[in-house]
């Protein structure tokens, strides 16, 4: 008789001991180095996966810049190159109609604003 | 209104004419072009923005609004056609240009060279220059440029693109 009373007061002493724990509140600090013993880190949580994110992010942009840029330095070499070749062209006409021209006399005076300006060159 | 119709039915024509006579002789020549360029206005928006630092020759890019060439080989053994259809050919399209009321700057007919500069006249300046040559019977150029030309501005574009083509690796017959 005397011994379930023993326990009986040990089991209400207990469960009073855990109430009042269960209801006292963690200090931060504490909370903050339990956190930190068992690994976890509220603000690494999501840190990590966003530098890895803004990391594939950004290596992409700038790898599908460089492509940009580098088509682009492409293309414009190749479209001075088109126009250096019509230029060719273009001066290699008008240095032969000048010759003919002031030979034959054709048309002098419509002429001579294009020698002056061939001239120039 | 009638007479808006009819500027832009001419300016139509004229369009048509300019991208028909490349058409026409690739027809009449049935050989490929030794060269062929065709810069439109969004290559020479480029072509001026790379020439920025160089303010003349960029205003002047950005009126132009195309430059086509054609270049035949007419000497190779590719061509068999008939070199005076092809004069002829030349000088019926010349007179049809300027029915169409473009200004002959320049015009040779000799027995080896028939040579035409039509230029499309505006207000102020050129709005296209079209040229035609065929020199030595063995080569044919032709050449159109679109957009606000003036005489000079061309001499400063044939000037700032002037380079010896020999050292670019092309075949290119002088």
């Amino acid at each position: 008789m005397r011994e379930q009373s023993i326990e009986k007061q040990v089991s209400e002493e207990l469960t009073e001991y855990f109430e009042q724990a269960r209801q006292l509140k963690c200090p931060p600090s504490m909370k903050k180095n339990l956190y930190a013993q068992i690994g976890l880190n509220k603000t690494r949580q999501w840190l990590q996966p966003a530098m890895a994110f803004s990391f594939v992010a950004l290596s992409s942009l700038g790898l599908v810049w460089h492509n940009h840029n580098q088509n682009e330095q492409m293309v414009l070499a190749q479209a001075e190159r088109d126009m250096q070749i019509a230029m060719h062209y273009m001066q290699k006409v008008s240095e032969k109609t000048l010759t003919e021209t002031n030979t034959h006399g054709i048309k002098p005076a419509i002429i001579v604003p294009v020698s002056k300006s061939m001239a120039q060159i | 209104m009638k007479i808006i119709t009819l500027m832009i039915m001419t300016l139509m024509s004229l369009q048509l004419q300019a991208q028909n006579v490349m058409d026409k002789l690739q027809g009449l020549l049935n050989t490929e072009p030794s060269v062929e360029i065709n810069l439109g206005p969004a290559m020479l928006g480029l072509l001026s923005g790379m020439t920025n630092e160089e303010k003349q020759v960029s205003d002047i890019m950005k009126n132009l609004t195309e430059i086509s060439v054609r270049v035949y080989d007419l000497d190779d053994g590719d061509f068999k056609g008939d070199l005076n259809q092809i004069k002829s050919f030349i000088n019926t399209l010349a007179g049809e240009m300027k029915s169409l009321g473009m200004e002959q700057l320049a015009a040779i007919r000799e027995d080896d060279s028939t040579v035409y500069i039509m230029a499309e006249m505006g207000a102020e300046s050129m709005k296209g220059l079209s040229v035609m040559s065929l020199d030595d019977d063995s080569e044919l150029v032709v050449i159109k440029i679109g957009g606000q030309i003036m005489l000079k501005d061309l001499a400063g574009l044939m000037s700032r693109f002037d380079v010896d083509l020999n050292d670019m690796n092309i075949n290119l017959k002088d």
